[in-house]
């Protein structure tokens, strides 16, 4: 049954959760600009402090059928679903803090509302790093981008979110607490269910807690900004070479002429060239680049803390609300972000993009707020992509957009197997209802 | 004589006469079926020996749309089937509860696509591990995932696995390397799954991999290829004792080197491979030997090595090599990728286990090994991938004796649950086939257990996909998941 007024469900909640919550700790979603925009707010906004108490309000939840969605830093609002508000907004921001270190394994223990800025801060402290770069590591908690499966250009050569979380806990929709993985780096016991909750957007289950790979830090990063007078195709020439030498490139991310001016003042296609590892092998690499460099001119050399900066400003500029993602094969990467910088053209969009030629993931930021263009736009990168390997998503809109349009794309011919994993986990689907792939 | 001769065609004549055999025969043809009595023989069991069934036929699809028109004969009938490599698995996940059909994907086994540009390799299942980084390795490029039986075990066995190997330390094990998987559902439907990185969709692709069969029949495989590191070098120490080669291996580690490859044996290890087919000469008075292999750059190497030979040094190592040539450094290789096969030489039988450790447990658990060594009275060589923690205590018995397989069993799961309570894992590589069924409730309770069973039913809902196995014996699970539906 479900209680109509919000005032109910607040007084179900305090109830449940009795004198360990303090009046304070649910809030009257007033709504601001940013979620009217982005819509995927909460009626009410609840901040436990454990997993106990997340496993109390999610029965609730279940018991009334309540909408319940799961929130970090609140930096993929605009990713997926079409609910302006849930009846709850459950924020992690409460539940947060490294559990464990344990150097000598590189693994770590930590809670999900953590920000990968305070987990980067820990691990210094003995010399090692989560190797992950996912935009705005300032706000985004550990929970929040393994749910989502933010990436970023390191990936090339640290991986992405499946590679590194080893083991989990969960609340799920039920308020059951299970395990998946363990604190170790190779596991093969049963399912490896961890997997099951990467990038499941918070549809199967709330992450509570996460055990991650760590990596030494690099004594030595360096980054080498690459323009290319000529045109794009020598940076496919350069990335293809590199990829086919014994170089070992921290990433090789390919900017448009919009972003390269916004990052490194040139208004040209850019290769953004990174290193990380002992001094002598980043200098060796560096010569090769400077070998091989073919047409393309040098127009930046930044090292240790100055490449780290310039990574952070990279990760900082994706701020539109309208944004896409393309996954295509390394060969198309290019290809892509042209089809995309001649749509915008057309459409008179201003785009800011990037690709990874190594990994085949693309990003596009439309800095214009029109609507009606930015659904053209949609439209024509999946024409685009319709005749290859690949698929494009809305990583980023405002939720009346997010109503009209499939933002996850054409659904997957095994739909029914994403849907029974998800009627196992939540049949009644309380968590981020219709936020994922297929109306999950 | 002539009696038996007319009884064995008659039967011969029954068999043929099986509706199903008549039925699955009509899809593969007449020469890519075993049903006869003897020839099932050989399908008894995988690479681990201790349990045994007979399978009801073995079916040798060619293409994807063969093992569907198989699947969906066998679940419409409501016989059970398990997929099958080449049976080189250690927990049994390939060996018949008994009267199951096995469909062994041996004759699937293509090179179908290289794209170098894109770095990936498209193989059909049966295709072996070894032969796709010898296809490529002209053109400087390799497949990482390296079990030691690479010469045999196919791909489609290692996704079915998630299979490791002694250089995944730094790269990664099988599960980091599958793009995208072409699977026939225990349904028949063939679906495609993966290809692209962050396919929109829950990880179906990390699901799968490692589901041992249990979820779908793999037909097709996109794997990574990664082109050859520019320079190896390859340090072998020698030690006195096992202590100071354990506090060698975390304190590698923690020195912020990851080596491509940390791998150590023991003392009854050594014997066995200096007794095996790849002998290198090591003193037999050894307690531990590690091999350590660091790849990268070659302006990077040599102070990594410098560093590791001296943390060897401060660990009193007795002699620390670095290998002086490519043929010194595959002569160490051979003779450590042997060593399983090796036990054969100074034990009738032995029984492999595959726990997981955080590394930096290593002494204590071995400490604790030996103890259950002792109280079996079984000797028990130790071979592992130390830098990943993964253990294989090899348990050396003789199942001539009475009492003895029963024992080396027991000591195996006592060791397993050693690994579980230091916060490890039962196994790191292996599976849990049959073998680990029971060992699952030492890291998950009964509520993970069910949850676990309610995926595999999204896909294998009549359970008849490599049915009982990775699970412990159903009941008690079964009631927990009843009652928490009811009351859910
Ligand atoms: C001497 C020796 C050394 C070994 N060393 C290692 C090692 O270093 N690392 C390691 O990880 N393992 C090792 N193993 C174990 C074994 O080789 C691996 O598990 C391997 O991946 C099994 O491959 P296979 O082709 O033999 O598969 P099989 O044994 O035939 O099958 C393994 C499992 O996968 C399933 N399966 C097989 N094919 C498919 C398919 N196409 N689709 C779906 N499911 C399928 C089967 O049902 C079964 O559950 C070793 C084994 C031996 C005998």
């Amino acid at each position: 049954m479900k209680p109509t007024s919000m005032e109910q469900i607040k007084q179900g909640i305090l109830q449940i959760l009795g004198s360990r919550l303090p009046e304070g700790e649910v809030i009257h979603c007033a709504g601001n600009h940013d979620e009217n925009l982005l819509g995927n707010s909460g009626r009410l906004v609840v901040y436990p402090r454990d997993e106990n108490q997340i496993g109390a309000i999610l029965r609730f939840a279940n018991e009334h059928s309540l909408t319940v969605i799961p929130e970090g830093g609140g930096t993929k609002r605009g990713l997926g679903g079409t609910l302006e508000q849930a009846d709850i907004l459950l924020s992690m921001q409460k539940i947060k803090g490294v559990v464990e270190h344990s150097v000598g394994d590189l693994i770590m223990t930590v809670k999900a509302g953590t920000t990968l800025q305070e987990i980067q801060s820990v691990l210094a402290k003995n010399g090692q790093f989560l190797p992950l770069d996912p935009p705005f590591p300032e706000r985004s908690t550990i929970g929040g981008i393994v749910a989502s499966n933010a990436s970023g250009p390191k990936r090339l050569r640290y991986g992405s979110c499946r590679d590194l979380v080893v083991g989990l806990r969960v609340v799920t929709a039920d308020g059951t607490i299970i395990r998946t993985g363990a604190k170790v780096v190779k596991n093969v016991a049963g399912y490896d269910m961890t997997k099951l909750f990467v990038g499941s957007m918070g549809t199967l289950g709330i992450i509570t807690e996460l055990h991650l790979k760590l990596k030494p830090l690099p004594p030595r990063r360096s980054l080498m900004l690459l323009t290319s007078p000529g045109g794009t195709e020598e940076i496919w020439d350069f990335s293809r070479r590199i990829m086919d030498s014994g170089m070992e490139p921290l990433a090789l991310e390919v900017l448009n002429p919009g972003m390269a001016e916004r990052l490194a003042g040139v208004s040209r296609y850019l290769l953004a060239v990174g290193f990380e590892d002992v001094p002598k092998a980043v200098d060796a690499q560096e010569e090769w680049v400077r070998q091989n460099l073919g047409q393309l001119r040098k127009t930046d050399m930044l090292h240790d803390e100055e490449a780290e900066a310039w990574w952070n400003r990279f990760a900082a500029v994706g701020t539109a609300p309208f944004a896409l993602k393309v996954g295509s094969l390394a060969t198309d990467v290019i290809p892509v972000m042209e089809a995309a910088e001649q749509a915008a053209n057309n459409l008179g969009l201003s785009i800011i993009c990037h690709g990874g030629t190594g990994l085949g993931i693309s990003r596009i930021y439309v800095e214009d707020h029109d609507m009606r263009k930015f659904q053209s736009f949609y439209q024509t990168m999946q024409t685009f992509m319709a005749e290859r390997e690949g698929y494009v998503i809305i990583e980023s809109a405002p939720y009346t957009v997010r109503r009209g349009v499939s933002v996850w794309g054409d659904k997957p011919s095994y739909l029914r197997l994403l849907e029974g994993i998800k009627q196992k986990f939540d049949p009644r689907r309380v968590l981020n209802p219709g936020r994922f792939v297929g109306g999950i | 004589m002539f009696g038996k001769r007319l009884k064995m065609a008659a039967k011969k004549a029954k068999r043929k006469k099986d509706k199903l055999i008549e039925s699955l025969i009509a899809v593969v043809g007449e020469d890519a079926i075993y049903y006869e009595h003897e020839d099932l023989l050989a399908y008894e069991c995988d690479g681990y020996v201790i349990h045994k069934g007979l399978p009801r036929a073995v079916v040798f699809p060619s293409t994807t749309e063969e093992v569907s028109q198989i699947v969906k004969i066998l679940h419409a009938q409501k016989i059970p089937f398990i997929p099958r490599g080449a049976g080189t698995g250690l927990s049994g996940g390939a060996t018949p509860m008994g009267g199951e059909v096995i469909i062994s994907l041996v004759r699937m086994k293509q090179l179908l696509e290289v794209d170098f540009e894109n770095r990936r390799a498209v193989v059909q299942p049966g295709f072996v591990n070894l032969k796709l980084t010898n296809a490529i390795a002209e053109k400087g490029y390799y497949y990482v995932p390296d079990p030691s039986s690479q010469r045999t075990c196919t791909i489609g066995g290692n996704v079915g696995e998630n299979a490791g190997g002694a250089h995944c330390l730094k790269y990664g094990v099988t599960t980091n390397h599958v793009l995208g998987l072409e699977v026939v559902l225990p349904d028949g439907e063939i679906v495609n799954i993966g290809g692209i990185p962050d396919m929109p969709g829950y990880d179906l692709l990390g699901l799968l991999t490692g589901s041992e069969g249990t979820l779908g029949i793999v037909t097709k495989i996109t794997v990574k290829i990664l082109k050859q590191p520019e320079a190896q070098e390859t340090v072998c120490a020698l030690f006195d004792r096992v202590e100071d080669a354990s506090h060698t291996v975390s304190d590698i580690i923690s020195a912020g080197i990851i080596p491509a490859a940390l791998e150590m044996m023991d003392k009854i290890a050594i014997e066995g491979v200096e007794k095996g087919n790849y002998p290198v000469g090591y003193p037999k008075d050894l307690a531990a030997v590690l091999l350590i292999e660091v790849d990268g750059i070659k302006e990077g190497i040599p102070e990594q090595i410098e560093k590791i030979i001296q943390i060897c040094q401060n660990r009193n190592v007795r002699e620390v090599r670095v290998a002086s040539s490519e043929a010194e450094r595959q002569a160490w290789w051979n003779n450590r990728k042997q060593a399983f096969g090796a036990m054969g030489t100074i034990s009738p039988d032995y029984l492999v286990q595959d726990g997981v450790i955080p590394r930096s447990k290593l002494p204590e658990v071995l400490e604790k090994v030996a103890q259950i060594s002792s109280k079996y009275g079984l000797r028990i060589a130790n071979v592992f991938h130390a830098g990943d923690g993964n253990l294989h205590p090899l348990i050396l018995f003789d199942s001539r004796v009475p009492g003895d397989t029963e024992k080396a069993v027991a000591a195996g799961s006592e060791i397993l649950k050693v690994c579980a309570d230091v916060g490890g894992s039962i196994t790191g590589e292996h599976g849990v086939g049959i073998e680990k069924k029971e060992e699952m409730r030492f890291i998950f309770n009964d509520e993970e257990i069910a949850l676990q069973v309610s995926i595999r039913d999204v896909f294998n809902p009549e359970n008849l996909c490599n049915p009982d196995k990775l699970f412990p014996t159903a009941s008690r699970c079964a009631e927990v998941k009843a009652v928490k539906r009811a009351s859910g």
